[in-house]
């Protein structure tokens, strides 16, 4: 049973809202309510994703919509043919500039969507790793839609094989995991605790996963082949710390560091 | 956009009172984005929430006059925005799905990666949030207000700001990560 009073300070602490003294009184109470520790965690993840949700675009015409809306033209009098030509003319001017705007955003993302289709499809294979190759760091590529992202690279290990690479976009770091042969193995991503937080999965295949997120890392329980988006939060996208291992039956069978700015 | 201070701000709504529409062109510049993720985030509609976006700007350069500068102008614009939101949700209670006519039924899993999923499940959750406790959230973490400025923009005490925005994020924090 978590104490009112202390569920209270986790949310001020939140919005920076507690003095030093109070700050330790929370913290104590923290390290020796497990329960209660791990309501404040979930309470920072909720309010993290909030404050990740990225913001709206407003339609590109947007200000010369609200300034149209403000200051409408007047219409000539004296000749009410042309007066309601005019009009309706304007009427269908502005329902065009709506649609436009929607038409241009759909577009964009549709754009984005096939860019994103092509890039995953059409992606050369590279090197297979050798099995005694198991640690290293898999370099940027620029100049794709991603802000940056890594080389795709082939691994074929004791217990399963597949395909990894990380880019960023939009300020977040995705790494795309492709298990090609039938396996039963985990995926354990590590993070600093406080730079870098897990934000999604996503299973191209719906496949069936389990999810262990703690603050230092997630791991994914997998079983068959699927290909996984995993998204990630960090303070510095450019430079994060996360080592992605893959893991049957207790023992490390692969292990990357996802991004290195270089 | 070039930063505006308050006294920036009150001074453009003076130039504004005396027909200056370019001092008007900057509020606009200033206020249109958050506007529309207010009332987006109220309405989850993207139409609805530019037509929102267009009748808040209305209404204050026709009720500018009634703007009292001793108040923040923000508070004002921001109230305005919640309003307008509220109303045009309750009008049109479309809670269906986020970006609306862009969004097919079934998006494949790189259009949902695209998107967004964070963002989808978080606007999910805020739209099953009562009406009171959805505009505390958004102005705190969206707009990211204080609870006095939240209490002056909803014209509600500073406890009942804390009250409601903490019910709000219990809720959240169960529909994001209990389930």
């Amino acid at each position: 049973m978590i104490d009112e009073k202390y569920r209270e300070l986790m949310h001020r602490e939140i919005d920076g809202d507690l003095s030093s003294e109070e700050a330790h009184k929370l913290e104590e109470y923290l390290s020796s309510e497990p329960e209660a520790a791990r309501y404040y965690r979930d309470l920072l993840r909720t309010v993290g994703m909030l404050e990740m949700a990225s913001e709206i675009e407003p339609p590109p015409d947007s200000s010369d919509r609200i300034l149209a809306a403000v200051f409408p033209r007047r219409e000539k009098t004296g000749d009410e043919t042309r007066a309601a030509g005019t009009s309706l003319l304007g009427s269908l001017g502005t329902l065009f500039r709506k649609r436009h705007a929607y038409a241009f955003s759909a577009g964009l993302l549709i754009g984005i969507v096939l860019m994103a289709v092509i890039l995953l499809e059409f992606a050369p294979d590279q090197d297979f790793l050798r099995n005694d190759d198991l640690r290293g760091t898999l370099g940027i590529e620029k100049g794709t839609q991603f802000d940056a992202v890594t080389e795709f690279h082939n691994f074929t290990i004791a217990g399963a094989s597949g395909s990894v690479r990380s880019g960023t976009m939009h300020g977040r770091i995705v790494t795309e995991l492709k298990i090609s042969s039938p396996s039963t193995i985990s995926i354990v991503f590590e993070y600093d605790d406080g730079e870098c937080a897990m934000i999604g999965v996503v299973s191209r295949d719906r496949a069936n996963y389990r999810l262990d997120v703690t603050d230092t890392g997630t791991e994914l329980s997998h079983a068959g082949e699927a290909t996984y988006f995993v998204t990630f939060s960090c303070d510095r996208p450019d430079l994060p710390s996360i080592t992605m291992k893959i893991i049957d039956g207790g023992n490390v069978l692969l292990t990357r560091d996802l991004i290195e700015d270089r | 956009m070039p930063v505006i201070s308050n006294d920036d701000e009150n001074n453009l709504v003076r130039k504004v009172l005396e027909g200056d529409r370019d001092s008007f062109d900057l509020l606009v510049k200033k206020y249109e984005r958050k506007i529309f993720n207010i009332a987006y985030r109220i309405t989850n509609n993207g139409e609805d929430a530019m037509d929102v976006t267009q009748t808040v700007f209305t209404k204050v350069y026709h009720n500018l006059d009634a703007y009292d500068p001793s108040h923040k102008f923000f508070s004002w614009i921001y109230r305005i925005a919640v309003n307008e939101s509220l109303n045009a949700a309750k009008a049109s209670r479309k809670t269906s799905e986020l970006h609306d006519g862009i969004s097919s039924d079934r998006p494949n899993p790189e259009e949902q990666y695209i998107q967004g999923e964070t963002d989808k499940l978080v606007q999910r959750c805020i739209m099953m949030l009562s009406e009171d406790y959805r505009a505390v959230v958004i102005l705190k973490h969206f707009v990211h207000l204080s609870y006095r400025e939240i209490g002056a923009v909803l014209d509600i005490p500073v406890k009942t700001v804390k009250s409601r925005l903490y019910t709000a994020r219990q809720r959240l924090k169960e529909l994001l990560t209990d389930g």
